[in-house]
């Protein structure tokens, strides 16, 4: 190869490497570009007996239309519009995902075969899981996996219950993946929640969320 | 004179092919050895042996092990741990396990055990990763299990 050719090439890798690096780089969220931000609308007060669905005493948001979702937000926040239509999906929220996961979870048909047992077997064996301040709100089951309703009086006791309930194997409900979250703000200190975990049949995973939904 | 010419711009040509080919493979998979984990709890960190990176129990019970795995995006990650057991009663289980940063969600995987025995083989995890969360694999060696390499 003629000297030439070894320069050539030698800038043609310095080239390659630093487009790979920067579309590497714009993938993160933090280099999207600038958003136009409208301005903010006033957020409700967010203790855990103020979560929209605790208060209106629905525990879950209502089944989606067919041609359209019929969520709500959770919660008010900056609208931020991408000035760059194509730039990368939003990063999503815990929140969106665990609203996304309701919307999956009510469009299940049932498994009459397994719901009733699934249902039941959580039942017997979270009961032995449960902190002291604690409760089961519901539960139930669809096709491919369960919806897990707790209360609790601090977070540390949601963490305690993740891990005896999902996380543990010797007192886990039973091997399936899971996603579990509090719902609304991380709460303060020593203030109550209500969180929802989805856990898939024995062995299997929960679909991941969906990044490109709005 | 054609004929150099030619040779001239296939030397270029693979050049520039073997450039970009280089380029994004260091963007690829990150690996770490077995030995970069840790016990869980600490307490059990004496029932662990180490060799050339790999980490092996040594105690009469199963022990867990505890490997942080970084990230740099949001997203499903797929995780892969070699791991080796000599029959089914050293086995070794693993499962991947994601946070978001007030960790106050938490996404895993279901845990899955070594295929076969008697040579290392792979367990395949998948897990989605939110943004600005972190990462990691739990695995849980029964007596002389052993964690070679996590890849991801």
């Amino acid at each position: 190869m003629t000297t030439r050719t070894l320069i050539i090439a030698i800038t043609a890798f310095a080239a390659a490497a630093y487009v790979l690096r920067s579309s590497n780089e714009q993938q993160t969220p933090e280099s999207v570009a600038p958003r136009t931000r409208v301005p903010p609308v006033t957020r409700p007060a967010h203790g855990w007996q103020d979560h929209p669905r605790v208060a209106a005493g629905i525990n879950r948001l209502p089944r989606p239309a067919a041609a359209q979702s019929a969520v709500e937000p959770a919660a008010s926040e900056e609208v931020e519009v991408s000035a760059d239509k194509t730039a990368a999906p939003r990063a999503l929220e815990t929140d969106q995902i665990q609203e996304q996961m309701e919307e999956r979870f009510y469009a299940e048909a049932a498994d009459a075969a397994w719901d009733y047992k699934a249902v039941r077997t959580i039942e017997q064996r979270i009961a032995g899981l449960m902190p002291a301040s604690s409760a089961l709100r519901s539960v139930e089951c669809r096709a491919s996996f369960c919806r897990i309703e707790t209360s609790h009086a601090s977070i540390e006791e949601f963490r305690e219950l993740v891990h005896g309930a999902f996380l543990s194997p010797d007192t886990q409900l039973w091997n399936g993946g899971f996603f579990a979250s509090v719902l609304g703000e991380p709460p303060a200190a020593g203030a109550g929640m209500v969180a929802v975990a989805y856990l898939a049949r024995e062995g299997q995973a929960l679909p991941p969320p969906d990044r490109a939904a709005p | 004179m054609l004929n150099k010419k030619i040779g001239y711009l296939f030397s270029l040509f693979v050049a520039a092919s073997l450039a970009v080919v280089a380029a994004a493979g260091s963007l690829q998979a990150r690996s770490i050895v077995g030995a970069s984990g840790h016990a869980a709890p600490f307490a059990d960190q004496g029932c662990f042996s180490t060799f050339y990176g790999t980490m092996r129990n040594t105690c009469s019970s199963t022990k867990t092990l505890e490997l942080p795995l970084a990230t740099d995006r949001e997203g499903t990650h797929n995780v892969v741990v070699s791991a080796y057991a000599a029959a089914p009663s050293n086995t070794v289980g693993c499962v991947a396990i994601a946070i978001n940063k007030t960790y106050t969600g938490y996404w895993s995987s279901p845990t899955l055990y070594l295929p076969s025995f008697g040579a290392s083989q792979d367990i395949s995890l998948s897990v989605y990763v939110p943004a600005s969360g972190a990462l990691q694999t739990t695995c849980y060696l029964n007596p002389e299990g052993r964690i070679n390499v996590v890849n991801w």
